[in-house]
């Protein structure tokens, strides 16, 4: 969505002692053209996101910079408490993965255990946060992203007629019937919108960048966008149920406990099995329906930016040792990483076969897989508002203790990040020296170059129906698209899953919890819930001692993808994604927040939290935006 | 004015200190108080897409949190959902408050949108991540807890105590040291 009440700020790139002109909104440039865009903040949903934006004369972004302005955070707070509990907490990490945090720490402790969970706890799991993908998903892409792509004022100018026809079109190639077909039923959305705009209550639409060049779509495209906007309103209440159905209650589920799941009856209940399957059937039509053809109209509008080498990092000053040259704008550091999730049979935690794969792909050499080592794994905090021990941390042993900086407040009176020196509260993630990109890509081009048969399916499918070439998936649409493939699959593989559960049952199989003898494995014992979330990778370390937690680390899918530079300036996954970026409009930053926004953010699950008494944290308290 | 289905919702993270005064709120008002039928009551936390549920399926969604207007702590102030989107510069500083602006955003769109009142009260310290309240924040709560039954009221709920006299600290305590067999007491 276009990020409708981002703070857009361009300033000089360097300082000067020239007063400061407005100047159609930015001030004046300097000498070499180079300006500073900055949007911050960038999310709207769980925290503040800062982007910085160096562009040069021709408008390309030359230099990018990610920060996250908000002190968040958790790890202390789960100190000395008993391990079995720590879930009950980090779920409030985050108010979109609540369920996600609360399974990893739960799973971390198992690990550390030695528990493997029954059959039926194991398929709970792998239904519940299924679910959870769905709606996530979902929300994001039509209530979070979609308007980076669809103006919602030209679609007032759209032709219902032959807007259904177009929707027919991209159903069509989709090969799925559209979710919403009739002519009425878009003249009656367009005649809401034309209410809307004549009223002047287009509340979240209101300040979008319409009519930028940016936007490709026509405006039956942009009706249909907008349409299926509003359905998806309807359909989201639904998905957000089904994680209640097993999860107990949404928000925070407590049917996950350590050892397996608590929620035996309801397993036993055919209606409830029924009800679930039932919001899965609607919810999987409307993303064959709908989302994914709007993939297909999506990746086919925008396909010459998502293929446009020019516009890839590797194209710019910063290629370094980068590889392969694939993608187009938005695709950034071709490297990627998953843990892996949704297990599939029941030999344990990092045995069992996965749905996502764990691996590693490396500067978009997809002829070959890495296998994750994961000592290491690190944190560094050269560029992150901590102190740092001196070299990276693995999360085991991590260490978080803030240092406060600041901004560097200039003489045009604007605050800029100190981007040589600190200039985020999130840490740097590195895997063996390197930034990789985690998510719902990073899961789709570490399943295909593994070879999973059922991935390879489901891309070739779309390449093959949208015509378009793998490397448009490298880039800031296929990005997008990567997530729509990945919640078509998760969607088919739920009835399996759902199935599976309800035959296991009525096989006499009722176990959902495996005993263990708390005192004894818990006098001394590490271990890690390595997994996924929507947003990608996620991990959270606790070492246990004496039945209490002496240490607790989490590393977030956000920290991956919005970590500001590495000790050796290794640019991270957000800042590579925009560098090459051609801007329409540096007024209207509509492609920084379009990539960004591809990403799915995160932000308060992104900065680590500790038991601080630094104050002039209170900058922020003041004014988040960081606009002193 | 009277509603079929009302919902009583606290928003605000328990582990930023004064933040979570909502959730506690909510917990204070569902223990001390006897059922409704037409209340529902969520510890809402950082709720995130799936308050948006709550907005469309609800006549009428009360929130409750902390708020970041200027002025002395324990302050309370009440808008509706058209002057929590209008005043954006005062309701959109912590995450909290940006995701239920937000998400009245995404709804107020959508034909089934029930009302919204937010209430918020100041907080001292949103900033230090620990479990409870300031003491001059929570010495306010009895302000909030009126300020909630009387939006009820507004709303056609009169709620009756049930004579559990559970108090703040021990809600507090509840939240601090959560224990799975008594999570969702």
């Amino acid at each position: 969505m276009a990020e409708n009440n981002a703070t857009v700020e361009t300033t000089e790139s360097t300082e000067t002692t020239a007063p400061a002109v407005e100047e159609k909104g930015y001030h004046k440039t300097d000498a070499n053209g180079n300006k500073h865009i900055i949007v911050d903040p960038i999310t709207r949903i769980e925290g503040h996101l800062r982007i910085e934006a160096v562009i040069d004369k021709d408008n390309r972004i030359v230099d990018a910079f990610s920060s996250s302005t908000m002190f968040r955070g958790i790890e202390t707070i789960v100190k000395n408490r008993d391990p079995r509990d720590v879930g009950l907490m980090t779920m409030r990490i985050c108010g979109v993965c609540t369920g996600t945090h609360y399974q990893r720490s739960i799973e971390a402790v198992e690990d550390a255990f030695n528990i493997t969970i029954p059959k039926n706890a194991r398929l709970v799991r792998n239904l519940i946060q299924g679910a959870l993908y769905m709606h996530d998903h979902l929300v994001h892409f039509y209530h979070l992203h979609a308007l980076d792509f669809v103006d919602v004022v030209a679609a007032t100018k759209a032709d219902p007629k032959a807007t259904a026809v177009e929707a027919q079109k991209w159903a069509d190639m989709a090969g799925h019937a559209p979710a919403i077909s009739g002519v009425a039923d878009f003249k009656a959305i367009q005649d809401r919108i034309i209410k809307f705009v004549k009223e002047g209550r287009l509340g979240i639409f209101g300040n979008g960048y319409w009519g930028n060049n940016a936007y490709k779509l026509t405006p039956e495209q942009n009706l249909i966008g907008v349409a299926h906007y509003l359905k998806a309103l309807d359909i989201q209440r639904d998905l957000a149920k089904m994680q209640a159905i097993f999860g107990g209650k949404n928000p925070h589920p407590q049917s996950i406990v350590v050892g397996g799941v608590t929620c035996v009856q309801d397993i036993q209940n055919p209606a409830r099995i029924a009800l679930f399957k039932q919001i899965l059937k609607e919810g999987t039509a409307f993303i064959k329906g709908a989302y994914l053809p709007d993939i297909y109209m999506a990746g086919t509008a925008y396909a010459k930016e998502a293929t446009d080498g020019s516009q890839a990092f590797h194209a710019t000053k910063h290629k370094g040792t980068l590889g392969k040259e694939i993608g187009g704008a938005g695709g950034g550091l071709l490297s990627y990483m998953a843990y892996g999730d949704f297990r599939l049979d029941d030999t344990g935690f990092y045995k069992a076969e996965s749905f996502f794969k764990r691996g590693i792909v490396l500067d978009g050499d997809l002829s070959k897989i890495h296998e994750i080592d994961e000592s290491k794994i690190t944190e560094d905090v050269t560029h992150s508002w901590y102190e740092g021990t001196g070299a990276p941390e693995h999360p085991y042993d991590g260490t978080t203790n803030p240092k406060y900086t600041g901004l560097e407040k200039r003489d045009d009176g604007y605050a800029y990040l100190k981007t040589d020196e600190k200039y985020s509260w999130i840490k740097s993630p590195l895997y063996d020296g390197r930034k990789v990109e985690v998510g719902p890509l990073a899961r789709m081009v570490v399943n295909y170059v593994s070879g999973d048969e059922r991935t390879k399916k489901y891309v070739e499918n779309f390449l093959k129906r949208s015509g378009l070439p793998i490397t448009v998936l490298f880039s800031t649409v296929g990005r997008t698209a990567g997530r729509a493939i990945e919640t078509e699959m998760i969607a088919d593989a739920m009835f399996d899953w759902v199935d599976e559960l309800a035959k296991n049952v009525a096989s006499g199989d009722l176990s959902t919890w495996q005993d263990f003898d708390f005192d004894e494995v818990s006098a001394d014992s590490k271990g890690r819930g390595m997994a996924e979330a929507p947003r990608g990778a996620l991990g959270h370390w606790m070492r246990i001692k004496d039945g209490k937690v002496s240490n607790f680390q989490a590393i977030v899918p956000s920290t991956w993808n919005a970590g500001p530079r590495g000790p050796n300036g290794e640019i991270g996954a957000y800042e590579a994604a925009l560098i090459g970026t051609k801007v329409e409009n540096p007024e209207e930053p509509l492609e920084i927040i379009r990539t960004i926004h591809s990403f799915d953010p995160c932000i308060a699950c992104a900065v680590h939290v500790v038991d601080t008494k630094g104050k002039e944290l209170a900058v922020y308290k003041v004014d988040p935006t960081c606009a002193f | 004015m009277n509603y079929e289905k009302v919902a009583l919702i606290g928003i605000g993270n328990i582990m930023f200190h004064d933040e979570g005064l909502g959730a506690y709120l909510v917990k204070y008002i569902e223990l001390n108080y006897k059922p409704h039928p037409k209340l529902t009551i969520v510890e809402g936390s950082n709720l995130g897409f799936t308050l948006m549920t709550y907005y469309q399926e609800y006549d009428k969604i009360i929130l409750v949190s902390s708020g970041s207007k200027e002025g002395e702590v324990g302050a309370i102030s009440s808008e509706n959902a058209q002057e929590i989107i209008s005043n954006e510069n005062t309701t959109r500083k912590t995450a909290n408050e940006v995701e239920l602006t937000m998400m009245i955003e995404i709804c107020s769109f959508h034909e089934k949108m029930g009302e919204v009142q937010l209430i918020t009260m100041t907080p001292k310290d949103i900033i230090e991540v620990k479990n409870g309240m300031t003491p001059e924040a929570l010495a306010k709560m009895p302000d909030l807890v009126n300020a909630t039954l009387k939006e009820l009221e507004n709303s056609g709920i009169v709620l009756e105590p049930n004579g559990a006299d559970i108090g703040f600290d021990e809600i507090i305590d509840r939240f601090a040291n959560p224990r799975q067999e008594n999570w969702g007491d």
